[in-house]
């Protein structure tokens, strides 16, 4: 009897695996040999089967046992084809080369030509620094994040601004990871660039819904940003040199084909500027900021490699000796990639990341400053498993431990008793587990479990129990790393597709996101100084409910693609302040805090040619995003600040030829919800503005236009330039920075608004230069 | 702080930055009634300013309230003020007294609105001092004034500070100058007047420093928000201390006052 069963389930499992191989391994750039990201692996006989490389250039197929032909290829490189009898695992490490006739026509994706409509995925925006390149932007920079922001859904926070807003969330809504490691303030100089210099960035995907399980921890959206690894065949500079920056990458081998480097650097000299300025202040002045992005990779053998990614920047402003201000980022990650086998991909990453801000006013005798920071450790775990041409899965689990600093003030002057509020602890854990399944040959669907938990810790001090009128009702004492408080929650991930036809198909996706640290923005702008706090015994979690639905289309064999999506977000546990909050070194602002709910609802429309000589998109999106707190608007649903209703963006892109690229974009939106005064009355005989609701009205429309000639003078094999030349917000118009109030000139004794914006027409000249 | 911040951005970028006046239509808003009432500790007239909301732009010409009763009580009794019939009631030599209770409340066409708080005792000025300092980004050269107090350890204090040199005032609405007890309770302080800027030799100095309860100064900190709002806080009304969403507040103020000046 034993010897039948055992006989039996070897005979089955026998049956099941024998006729089953894989084939896998790397996808790289012949010229670079950077890690090609979903690159494609078709098989000829089989039309309907294939692999997409991830992230790190890894591709794994499972077919049954025959004759194949594999075709590896990938949008604007030159396909390899390999005869291969698959008799075993096999593994094979690619390189593909840039199609020589690529620059014929100007591609504006780097995926796969019908991805929008064939892939899963849905709700996402895909760039690659190649992309932006010809998109005029402020003052020359090339930059991610206002690229994003002229796609439908996304809006930028604003003129002068710092932050955006996906589908009507806010800012802190978004998860901004440059190598997995978080990034807090992605803006330098209150927003009029991102920290992101993209010479040094290899890939950027931007979930605004259908988020995969493998990400959490935000509501609104993940922008995943991947960093260049560096030439592993020879070593090369990069850069440019324009009117507010300048930039220069170093990259090259470690050891050939087995690793490289990378090193970005990027710097300001605004304060250049301020030099001229007639105005003593000014002179004395600094302001600028600079980046460093820095990686290594090295490759130990075929079934190993490790990384070493980091990130420093700074913004710098100060007056004198008198007042110094300066913020930024710094973050480290290091990651060691090993496969199991030839289906079973892990990744392993151990994570820094830190966020602070100093300001320090008066001189050395009488002085006071101040400085507040957030700090992340962070293990994660990811495991790709591919188990068969019809299914992959993903699992692993995600750990960081937080530690808030709320602030320290230090003083000299005498009498002064410094205040060192003290560190608040937690952690955030998830695991999760998905499979993307290709049920039949017209219907795929990702289905996906996370959860999460939060511990909020306590520091050897007491925490207070605050009630809705935010008056202590009680306190307890906690003990370092002591739990005061847990949360935890499921997050249901859903997205399917069904292909109609050849050229179009339906997707719907459905998540669910817990955010269990928030960012308190006690202004109708987001700045430098803004605070991140954790969930608390007094702050519930942020949860999110998104579904989406939607039609993609492709016309003339993919020269154009065409998507309308539309989604429905329902907010719970939003945050908001009470009247006169006050924020600043507050020991106790959770009792300065009231909470709500919102919805946000919206339908994006979008048009994109891709190919010939002129490219370009055309995005419109519809949407609301209201908010409901019983304290604020009589209980009544009013306007977030982002409730952006039209949005429109246009970009056309027209290659002349070899040497001329012009490039003009045109954006509007719906001015920004605003709360103006209902009435005045007077106090001690200076009038006064009364207010009864919340962001009934409206800033000024938004709308500029920017455009952009580039001219690649020099093309040879060692030696690539070009100049560009660019205006941001040609016809001048006056976008609303600040409204304030004023006496009016012509009678005095009444009061008038007067509007500040920010940035007329601004030419700016880069030159760009590639060894 | 955040007042800073911006500013220092904003100068920055004046080289390149433009204004100009744009129309605003005011939101739609019930009319809210205002009271102003200041109490001062020892024997004072009491003067109450009863008016609705106006516009805010455009004709602001305040509206009174004239046919309103106004009653100010405490434990000796209730007194009813005198209408000017322009908005304006008065209660001619009262005597305020600290530690004691009072209670104010205004009628008017079927609305009543109370306020009440405790006068608080008087905190004197122990000394004022002056040192000089030469020109900085901060002021010109001259002499920076200093207040000296001691502060009461037992109670919680809050203070507004007037400064007057030579005829020239600081410390009115628009440049409140607030400090309340917290980092320094129990302390001697030595507040230096910064804010006011440099005064010159023989300049007569004189500071009032005024001690209020909790409600109000948390009322001053409101106003104060309130028109120096910059791009910061979502516009809220300042909270006062009366009820049925009356704008305005009871202020109950005990002042000391000391002149002094400046010898070189």
């Amino acid at each position: 009897m034993k010897k039948l069963l055992i006989l039996l389930c070897l005979s089955l499992s026998f049956a099941s695996n024998s006729q089953q191989f894989t084939v896998s391994g790397t996808l790289k750039d012949a010229a670079n040999g950077e890690d090609l990201i979903g690159a494609t692996v078709k098989v000829k006989e089989l039309p309907t089967v294939g692999a997409v490389s991830n992230v790190y250039g890894f591709f794994s197929l499972t077919l049954k046992k025959g004759n194949y032909t594999l075709v590896f290829t990938s949008l604007g490189y030159e396909p390899i084809e390999k005869k291969i009898a698959l008799t075993a695992n096999q593994r094979f490490d690619i390189e593909l080369s840039e199609q020589s006739t690529k620059l014929k026509e100007f591609e504006v994706t780097g995926e796969i030509e019908d991805a929008n409509v064939s892939s899963t995925e849905m709700s996402i925006e895909k760039l690659d620094p190649k992309s932006i390149e010809a998109i005029p932007v402020l003052l020359g920079e090339k930059d991610i994040v206002k690229t994003f922001t002229l796609m439908p859904g996304i809006k930028s926070g604003g003129e002068g601004n710092g932050g955006f807003f996906v589908r009507g969330g806010g800012v802190d809504q978004n998860l901004i990871l440059l190598d997995e490691a978080v990034v807090y303030n992605a803006s330098h100089l209150l927003g009029f660039f991102s920290v992101f210099n993209s010479d040094a960035i290899k890939d950027v995907s931007l979930y605004k819904g259908g988020m995969p399980a493998e990400y959490g921890g935000r509501g609104s959206s993940v922008m995943d940003i991947t960093m260049k690894d560096g030439n592993s065949k020879k070593f090369g500079a990069s850069g440019g040199l324009g009117v507010i920056s300048s930039r220069l990458t170093l990259e090259g081998p470690i050891v050939k084909d087995k690793g490289s480097f990378v090193i970005s650097g990027r710097r300001s000299y605004a304060d250049l500027f301020l030099k001229l300025s007639p105005d003593a202040d000014l002179r004395d002045s600094k302001l600028y900021f600079y980046d460093l992005n820095l990686k290594a990779n090295y490759k130990i053998n075929d079934k190993n490699r490790v990384y070493l990614s980091g990130y420093f920047g700074r913004d710098v402003l100060g007056v004198g000796e008198t007042f110094g201000f300066n913020w930024g980022n710094a973050t480290g990650t290091l990651r060691w990639n090993h496969l199991f086998s030839d289906k079973l991909f892990s990744n392993t990453s151990l994570i820094l990341s830190n966020y602070d801000y100093e300001f320090r006013i008066g001189s050395d005798e009488e002085s006071f400053g101040f400085k507040a920071s957030i700090l992340d450790y962070n293990v994660k775990q990811d495991f790709s498993y591919f188990l068969n041409e019809k299914n992959t899965i993903k699992f692993g689990l995600n750990m960081i431990y937080h530690t808030f600093d709320p602030g320290e003030l230090f003083s000299s002057i005498s009498g002064f008793n410094p205040i060192n509020l003290n560190d608040r602890l937690a952690t955030e854990n998830a695991v999760y587990i998905q499979n993307e399944q290709k049920v039949s040959e017209l219907f795929s669907i990702q289905y996906g479990l996370r959860y999460s938990f939060f511990n909020y810790l306590g520091n050897n001090d007491s925490i207070f129990d605050y009630n809705e009128a935010g008056t202590p009702t009680g306190s307890q004492f906690y003990n370092r790393h002591e739990t005061a408080k847990f949360y935890g929650g499921f997050e249901p991930r859903l997205a399917a597709k069904y292909m109609l036809n050849e050229v179009s198909s339906i997707k719907a996706s459905y998540n669910r996101n817990y955010q269990y640290i928030h960012l308190l923005s006690n202004a109708t702008a987001s700045s430098p100084t803004d605070s991140w706090v954790p969930s608390s015994n007094n702050v519930k979690p942020q949860i999110i409910d998104q579904v989406a639905l939607g039609y993609f289309r492709n016309f003339k064999k993919n020269a154009y693609e065409f998507s309308v999506e539309g989604y429905f977000k329902n907010l719970q546990n939003q945050i908001d302040y009470r009247n006169g909050a006050d924020l600043f070194l507050n020991a106790e602002v959770e009792r300065e805090l009231t909470f709500g709910s919102g919805i946000a609802y919206g339908a994006e429309f979008y048009l994109k040619k891709r190919k010939g000589k002129f490219t370009g998109w055309l995005s419109y999106t519809y949407s609301r995003s209201l908010r409901k707190f019983d304290l604020i608007n009589n209980g009544e649903y009013y306007p977030a600040r982002q409730d952006l209703i039209h949005d429109i963006s246009a970009v056309g892109i027209y290659k002349f030829n070899e040497k001329w690229t012009a490039s003009a974009s045109w954006v509007y939106t719906t001015g920004l919800a605003v709360t103006y005064p209902s009435g005045g009355y007077q106090i001690e005989g200076v009038n006064v503005p009364y207010y009864s609701g919340r962001n009934q009205s409206r800033f000024p429309d938004y709308h500029r236009m920017d455009v952009g000639v580039t001219w690649y003078n020099k093309k040879t094999d060692k030696f690539e330039s070009n100049w560009n030349f660019s205006i941001y917000n040609v016809y001048g118009r006056e976008n609303t920075f600040s409204i304030n109030f004023i006496e009016d000139e012509n009678n005095p004794g009444q009061t008038v608004a007067e509007q500040t914006a920010l940035f007329k027409i601004i030419p700016s000249v880069t030159y760009n230069f590639k060894f | 702080m955040k007042k800073i911040i911006f500013a220092i951005s904003i100068l920055a970028l004046s080289t390149v930055s433009c204004r100009k006046i744009i129309d605003i239509e005011q939101e739609d808003g019930d009319k809210r009634t205002v009271i102003e009432a200041t109490l001062l500790e020892g024997t004072n007239s009491f003067d109450v300013k009863v008016s609705e909301t106006t516009n805010f732009f455009g004709d602001n010409t305040p509206v009174p309230i004239t046919n309103a009763t106004v009653v100010l009580s405490d434990s000796s009794g209730n007194y009813t003020l005198a209408s000017f019939g322009d908005g304006n009631y008065q209660l001619v030599g009262f005597n305020a007294v600290s530690g004691r209770e009072y209670t104010l409340t205004v009628t008017e066409n079927g609305n009543s609105f109370v306020a009440k708080g405790v006068m608080p005792a008087v905190v004197p000025i122990d000394t004022i001092s002056y040192e000089f300092v030469e020109a900085s980004t901060f002021s010109d050269s001259g002499y920076i004034t200093q207040i000296e107090f001691n502060d009461p350890g037992a109670t919680e204090n809050y203070y507004r500070i007037e400064v007057d040199v030579q005829g020239i005032n600081y410390g009115d609405i628009f440049n409140l100058i607030l400090l309340n007890d917290g980092f320094l309770n129990g302390n001697r302080i030595e507040f230096p007047l910064f804010a006011i800027g440099a005064a010159q030799a023989f300049d007569n100095v004189t500071m009032k420093l005024t001690s209020c309860d909790k409600a109000t100064f948390t009322y001053l900190e409101g106003v104060d928000a309130l028109i120096n709002a910059g791009n910061g806080a979502p516009p809220a009304n300042p909270t006062g201390n009366f009820n049925n969403d009356a704008l305005g507040n009871f202020n109950l103020y005990a002042s000391d006052t000391k002149s002094i000046t400046i010898i070189p």
